[in-house]
């Protein structure tokens, strides 16, 4: 654990970890009552529509997602070793697993890219151009979802990417022990992103494949 | 827990993660009807659970950290559940 000199607000830089953690938890809690309303749509919507939202998912790109779902496992193990190596005053293995998963999350945009373009050309977009055949209403809202969900999560992770650069840009110039607390938390964060997507991956990719 | 066994927990998460992975993808073919349904969520907590552990350091946490986390998962849930009792009992 690397604790460097705390600000004066605070009584000891062990108060300071603490209220530093708890902060970004917090955060964290309400990130989940952003994403919460869709995930609740989402389940309205499958309740309601199971046939249609069944036919919806086999249309998904279930290649894509699976790969995206281990690019994005393997970003937070870079993270972890990144987190852990920076608590050890060791900021050049910091700065790899900060970049690393950086380069990760741009892999997973860019095959979010290719997947949203084929999307697009198959006419999965909800609205005037929405063109699956023997679509129902159902089919329009999972896709309406589909697009909501991804698009939030994308942005998130976007966000998390621009975090990630910053504080391995940042390791070059001050000692790892001053950005323990902060890259913890950036940490955090892109685990909290990572689960959001554990969860849409079997939601939207996985369901009525064996149809 | 030293450096290393941290390290090399945080690599045996990720094995794990990915047979998760590999079990979830695999399964959506069998036709198991709304056991598909239940076995994905399940696995999903099971990774979530493991990155919460091993990755986030939930075990490491204070009890106001566990508190908020516990708090917006009930609240989620009063969420979800108040909103399903809507069209199941249409």
């Amino acid at each position: 654990m690397s604790l460097s000199p705390p600000h004066p607000q605070f009584a000891s830089a062990l108060v300071q970890h603490r209220a530093v953690r708890l902060g970004m938890w917090v955060f964290l809690a309400t990130e989940l009552m952003f994403f919460g309303p869709l995930f609740g749509g989402y389940l309205q919507g499958r309740v309601l529509h199971a046939a249609a939202f069944a036919a919806a998912s086999r249309h998904t790109n279930v290649v894509a997602g699976t790969l995206n779902t281990l690019v994005l496992l393997t970003s937070s193990l870079c993270v972890a070793l990144a987190v852990e190596a920076v608590q050890r005053r060791d900021a050049r293995g910091g700065r790899r697993g900060l970049w690393c998963a950086t380069l990760l999350g741009l892999a997973f945009l860019a095959i979010k890219a290719w997947e949203y373009a084929g999307d697009w050309r198959e006419g999965l977009l909800p609205g005037a151009g929405f063109r699956l055949a023997g679509a129902t209403g159902g089919t329009e809202l999972f896709y309406w979802l589909y697009f909501a969900m991804t698009g939030l999560h994308a942005l998130h992770l976007t966000i998390g990417m621009l975090l990630l650069a910053v504080f391995a840009v940042k390791l070059r110039a001050q000692p790892a022990g001053a950005l323990g607390n902060a890259v913890e938390v950036a940490g955090l964060y892109w685990h909290f992103v990572d689960v959001v997507w554990v969860f849409l991956y079997p939601l939207l990719y996985l369901v009525g494949r064996h149809g | 827990m030293n450096a290393s066994a941290t390290r090399r927990a945080g690599i045996h998460a990720w094995l794990a993660l990915v047979a998760l992975l590999a079990a979830t993808t695999s399964s959506a073919w069998l036709d198991l009807g709304w056991g598909n349904t239940a076995l994905n969520l399940g696995i999903a907590c099971a990774k979530a659970a493991l990155i919460g552990v091993y990755f986030m350091h939930l075990r490491r946490a204070t009890g106001a950290v566990r508190m908020a986390t516990l708090a917006a998962l009930l609240l989620l849930g009063v969420m979800g559940g108040l909103g399903l009792a809507d069209v199941l009992t249409r």
